[in-house]
């Protein structure tokens, strides 16, 4: 069984067309992640008269870190004093440059208001912010508890995930944001997956291999290793891409504060789960997993349909296609594709009703990916599995 | 070593019309070569297929001993028709595979496969890569896979379809050296592949075996049937469409056609030793 795995891994992957084509879309990957930090900016810069100075990263690194009492005394003093140079009159303070001033007072007033009103009192408001969510759950589940009990549990799922929260630290953590919602490394392994496993049985059938494989009793392990090996392809590739991702974003923002929870994040303020950044990266790879090992069957799937491999590629890019078009048609629990944006998944408290009770969305979505994932894959040992030998009388005189 | 075939019916819906492609066929092989003649449509494939296992019968029985040891499946060797390879595999890569697949290890699979290698003369292209082989060289690593492992059954589906003269020989060659001990099934519709190595010849035709013997039986039942006589070579083709020609060979002024006819087709005439392709065409017409 090992060796069949291995020789799955020969005939499909092996090849150096596959790693020029790799190292392409490595490459293709680092320039999408320029663009993306282009449009969505790098904060903190403030231009001045003199030129560019980095101050907001200045205050950034000055001021990040465990969120104490004096550093925010510091942060009020400061942004006091500018607003104090700017009542007076003086709007340009040339005579000083130093790490807080660049000398374009707006520019430092913008810059010390985004830290603090925008980014330090998101991280020490936030308990009182679950305390608002626990008050407004406390009336959502007083208001379904006798019309809709299904609501109502809803409710306590929220009001349960909320308590025991706060952000001890200011941080930022775009590179982790961007990560958690960024699609194309996704779609550029589809674009592998397809190149890689849609010769998957075309190929066998076109070389006659599938009939020594019938011959041999072996479909069943040959089936196997097939899955097997677009397994370890899906989790290598969703591994090195994860590993790219994050050095490509960490090299514009930097990688710091993996540590601290989730919900540290802005756009994560109301995540169901109460975990770490770092833990939902993996998370966010396991989700992608699911949602490509599914695309991975669909391909084997569409591969044995036909012993040409070019019919199978374009069918494989006509189906993938059909499918990402009609996402937006499908439920969302019940399309595996959600599970390549984590961000659906685990931003907001989003729940599947079954049989009256809650389940989030990111327990469910997945649960639902890997059942499709398996009827695909009956289908397809249906389809390349020889007639049913009749043991006995063959091996009987 | 006994392969005994005991009624296998095999039948395909097409459309509302329903096909026999085997249609009770019987039949009990021993150790040699087995050549299966027939037409396109009579069946041969679809019984190879059966008796691999890719297919599913309808009805009848397979059965196989070798003294006492009914284990059939792992002494199957098989090329299929129309065989191809992995263009990125080695010779010796792909052998590796087949052992794999027939789950047979020695305690150097290397050298096992360079052997085997060796029998069908690849063994200094070995390490070349597949794709970068001649379809004779494709022809040779299809024998090699199905001798892997040595098994007792070996069954050739249209083996020599695409092969140039040499090549052909050189099959044949192969196949007659490796029939002493065991049971080879080799289905075409060539039949100057069969002439040559089968012990027995089974003709087919419709899902059917319409003849079986070896080329001597076979031929005696045709024997008085065959002529040979001169024609002009405008008279050739008004032969052919009104009889079964077997063959026409000129010497420049006249045509030596060869007809397959129940009496004397023309007075000139004269009786000869009939073939294997006299046979063939006997019975199927043109092939």
């Amino acid at each position: 069984m090992l060796k069949l795995f291995g020789y799955e891994f020969k005939k499909n992957i092996f090849k150096i067309s596959l790693l020029a084509l790799l190292l392409s879309l490595c490459l293709v990957n680092l320039y999408k992640h320029k663009e993306t930090v282009r449009y969505y900016g790098t904060s903190g810069y403030t231009i001045t008269m003199m030129g560019e100075r980095p101050l907001g990263e200045n205050m950034y690194n000055h001021f990040k870190g465990e969120l104490t009492s004096e550093k925010i005394n510091d942060m009020i003093a400061y942004q006091k004093k500018i607003e104090e140079l700017i009542a007076s009159g003086k709007y340009v303070q040339t005579e000083t440059y130093d790490e807080f001033f660049s000398g374009y007072l707006y520019g430092d007033r913008n810059c010390i208001r985004m830290i603090i009103d925008e980014e330090v009192k998101y991280a020490y408001l936030y308990p009182n912010t679950m305390i608002e969510l626990r008050q407004k759950s406390d009336e959502y589940i007083e208001f379904y508890k006798d019309i809709n009990p299904y609501e109502a549990k809803k409710g306590e799922l929220i009001k349960n995930a909320s308590y025991n929260r706060s952000i001890p630290v200011y941080g930022r953590y775009d590179a982790f944001s961007l990560f958690l919602d960024y699609e194309f490394s996704a779609f550029i392994i589809v674009i592998l997956l397809i190149f890689v496993f849609s010769s998957t049985y075309s190929n066998e059938k076109a070389t006659g291999t599938d009939r020594i494989i019938k011959s041999c009793g072996r479909a069943g392990s040959t089936f196997i290793a097939k899955q097997l090996t677009m397994l370890c392809f899906v989790v290598a590739t969703v591994i090195l891409f994860a590993i790219i991702d994050l050095i490509g974003l960490g090299f514009y923002y930097g990688l710091e504060f993996i540590e601290q929870p989730l919900y540290a994040i802005q756009d994560y303020q109301f995540t169901p789960l109460n975990i770490s950044i770092g833990t939902a990266v993996v998370l966010s790879c396991l989700f992608k997993i699911f949602a490509l090992a599914f695309i991975g069957e669909v391909i084997i799937l569409i591969s044995t349909l036909t012993k040409n491999t070019g019919a199978a590629i374009v069918l494989c890019f006509g189906v993938i296609g059909a499918m990402i078009f009609a996402s937006p048609y499908i439920p969302e629990h019940l399309n595996p594709f959600t599970l390549i944006s984590t961000k659906k998944l685990i931003s907001d408290f989003e729940f599947v009703n079954v049989l009256g009770n809650p389940v989030p969305l990111y327990i469910a979505a997945p649960i639902i990916a890997l059942l499709l994932t398996l009827i695909l894959a009956a289908v397809c040992y249906i389809r390349t599995s020889p007639a049913k030998r009749k043991a006995k009388e063959v091996r009987a005189v | 070593m006994e392969l005994k075939l005991n009624g296998i019916t095999k039948s395909y819906t097409k459309g509302k019309k329903r096909k026999n492609a085997l249609e009770d066929f019987s039949l009990t092989m021993t150790e040699g070569v087995y050549g299966l003649l027939g037409p396109n449509g009579a069946g041969k494939s679809t019984l190879i297929n059966i008796i691999t296992g890719i297919i599913g019968r309808d009805n009848g029985s397979i059965a196989f001993d070798d003294n006492g040891n009914s284990d059939f499946v792992s002494h199957l060797g098989f090329m299929p028709q129309g065989m191809d390879f992995y263009r990125n595999f080695t010779a010796k890569d792909y052998i590796k595979y087949i052992m794999a697949l027939k789950k047979f290890s020695t305690e150097n699979d290397n050298e096992y496969a360079l052997d085997i290698l060796t029998r069908v003369n690849l063994r200094n292209d070995a390490d070349k890569k597949i794709g970068a082989f001649s379809g004779g060289m494709k022809q040779r690593l299809g024998i090699a896979q199905a001798i892997v492992g040595n098994p007792k059954i070996l069954i050739f589906d249209e083996p020599t379809a695409g092969l140039d003269a040499k090549e052909r020989i050189r099959f044949r060659n192969v196949i007659s050296s490796l029939a002493a001990d065991k049971i080879v099934i080799l289905a075409t519709h060539i039949v100057t592949d069969i002439a040559y190595v089968a012990k027995t010849v089974v003709l087919m035709d419709n899902g059917k075996i319409i003849g079986t013997g070896t080329q001597d039986e076979l031929c005696s039942a045709v024997k008085g049937k065959v002529w040979e006589c001169k024609v002009k070579p405008d008279e050739v083709m008004d032969y052919m469409s009104k009889m079964r020609v077997s063959n026409a060979v000129s010497d420049g002024e006249y045509y030596t056609l060869r007809i397959i006819s129940e009496d004397c087709p023309v007075k000139s005439a004269e009786q000869v030793q009939p073939t294997l392709e006299d046979v063939c065409i006997y019975h199927f017409g043109d092939m």
